[in-house]
């Protein structure tokens, strides 16, 4: 058993993200083994969480409240680049019958903010995929993490490559020389693509959104990898991404701009 | 003195709402109460944990909470088994389809779904009062405890519809049961209307759907018996998902 954090900050957030990697409700025993940190400690916390109504009591145990859920929708920049993406993302879920995402780059990761998929048809390739709304999933190992990447303040790269590369699958970029040719060629075409890369048999294309010169997001459709065709994805997948970053460049001024969005895509 | 800290750091956290989603040091020592030195120190450490991001004006909720909070939603088995419906029921209608649950007196939005460029004034995560919305009034119909809790918080009147009397709302609730919907004729807004269906078995409702539009949009039949397929077809989605 790990060192349990001293501060109380650090120890309700280990709890929380305990809480984030089950699927069910989870007791105090359960909680305290995961964690760390004292059953007498958890128990503590345990019950001033519950009063907060940040996780709700179940007969059999604990789980994530609703008040987790009416906080977490709070989060601006998310819902004001989800909000001006959205139908234009569902144009081009139409247009491509394929999988969409749109995610922001935080530190390793990138973080899905919207995923849509047609409504019946694709449902079944779509939960196959590891993407959620709210996930994570390692940048470099996904065509949206790579654009992202891509357009991102040399220091970004270089913080990233320090941390090291793990692999999701055997195509993965596994090497800081690979990724920076990923990079070198993705700046050039001004699109990314991948190949099996973060799931096997799934291809991706996609493109940064960015706004006065800075990347904000990153948006790309996804399919069977026998059914990509990248060539006649790259210009709807392009304009899509134009698209957004223009109606998010008119829908307020430089001046405010700079204060959420730029931090969004900064790790 | 530990626990201080907790309930400290839920307070801030708590100061956000959907009006105000940036606040300053003042804004936050005005809305929790808490010294400034003390908010100064918390905050700070909320910064580095993800919780909430600095910007120049203040602190808004960080993306963490973002990632959480949604796992918080889809926890709810709810919320996956509704999602491809209300997309349908947007599609189908032209109206913003919601899905929402009943909390004490108040609705809290799960999911909100506009297929067109329609602009309802609604927030995923945000709530309204039951009393005066078409989704209150569906889960409170089949909830006793609820319509007392409903009945017994204040009522105000918000259009020339609402309704602000509990015997009122106890023979509305009657109507609610008898035709399976309910219907919201601009009780919360002047401009818009709404009809929602309870998501039930035989007990109370684990939530409701709704379709929700300005008068001219709203064919209340057609709507009507899409609400109440789309709420059945969701509690039978929801009793075949696994629990999370």
């Amino acid at each position: 058993m790990s060192e349990a954090p001293s501060s109380m900050v650090d120890r309700v957030v280990l709890i929380l993200s305990v809480f984030e990697r089950s699927s069910e409700a989870l007791t105090a025993g359960q909680v305290s083994v995961r964690s760390g940190i004292p059953r007498s400690s958890v128990q503590r916390i345990l019950q001033q969480l519950v009063s907060a109504r940040w996780l709700k009591r179940h007969d059999d145990g604990y789980a994530l409240g609703l008040r987790m859920f009416e906080i977490g929708s709070l989060v601006s920049h998310r819902s004001r680049i989800t909000a001006v993406a959205r139908p234009i993302i569902h144009e081009l879920r139409q247009q491509t019958g394929h999988v969409v995402h749109l995610a922001v780059l935080d530190q390793q990761d990138v973080v899905y903010l919207d995923k849509v998929a047609s409504a019946f048809a694709d449902r079944a390739f779509a939960d196959t995929l590891p993407s959620r709304v709210g996930g994570r999933f390692p940048a470099h190992c996904t065509a949206l993490g790579k654009a992202l990447l891509a357009y991102s303040p040399p220091a970004t790269v270089n913080e990233y490559l320090a941390l090291g590369l793990r692999r999701r699958t055997l195509a993965s970029l596994a090497t800081p020389a690979a990724l920076e040719a990923a990079i070198a060629g993705i700046r050039s075409a001004g699109y990314s693509t991948e190949r099996d890369e973060a799931v096997p048999g799934v291809a991706c294309v996609a493109a940064p959104i960015r706004t006065f010169d800075e990347v904000v997001a990153a948006v790309s459709v996804c399919g069977p990898r026998d059914q990509v065709r990248a060539k006649e994805l790259r210009p709807l997948v392009l304009w899509t991404a134009a698209e957004i970053s223009r109606s998010l460049m008119t829908a307020v001024s430089p001046l405010a701009l700079a204060g959420p969005v730029r931090e969004v895509a900064r790790p | 003195m530990t626990h201080n800290v907790l309930s400290r750091g839920a307070a801030i956290m708590e100061a956000f709402d959907g009006d105000q989603r940036v606040l300053s040091l003042s804004d936050l020592a005005v809305r929790t109460r808490l010294p400034r030195s003390t908010l100064h120190r918390l905050a700070d450490q909320l910064c580095q944990v993800g919780w909430l991001e600095r910007e120049h004006r203040g602190y808004r909720v960080g993306l963490r909470m973002f990632e959480i909070g949604t796992l918080a939603a889809q926890g709810n088995r709810l919320h996956p088994a509704a999602l491809p419906h209300l997309q349908a029921l947007a599609a189908r209608t032209g109206l913003a389809a919601h899905l929402a649950l009943l909390d004490q007196t108040e609705v809290v939005f799960l999911e909100r779904i506009v297929a067109g460029p329609l602009r309802v004034p609604t927030r995923r995560g945000g709530r309204k009062p039951a009393y005066c919305t078409a989704l209150g009034k569906a889960m409170a119909a089949y909830d006793d405890d609820a319509l007392l809790a409903v009945s017994a918080a204040p009522m105000p009147r918000r259009t020339a519809k609402t309704i602000t009397e509990p015997a009122a709302l106890r023979v509305e609730l009657e109507q609610v049961r008898e035709a399976g919907v309910a219907l919201d004729r601009g009780e919360a807004d002047e401009d818009l209307v709404c009809v929602a269906a309870p998501v039930r078995g035989s007990g109370p409702a684990i939530g409701a759907v709704s379709v929700t539009g300005p008068a001219s949009l709203m064919r209340w039949n057609v709507a009507g018996e899409a609400v109440r397929a789309a709420a059945a077809a969701i509690w039978n989605a929801s009793c075949t998902c696994p629990d999370r």
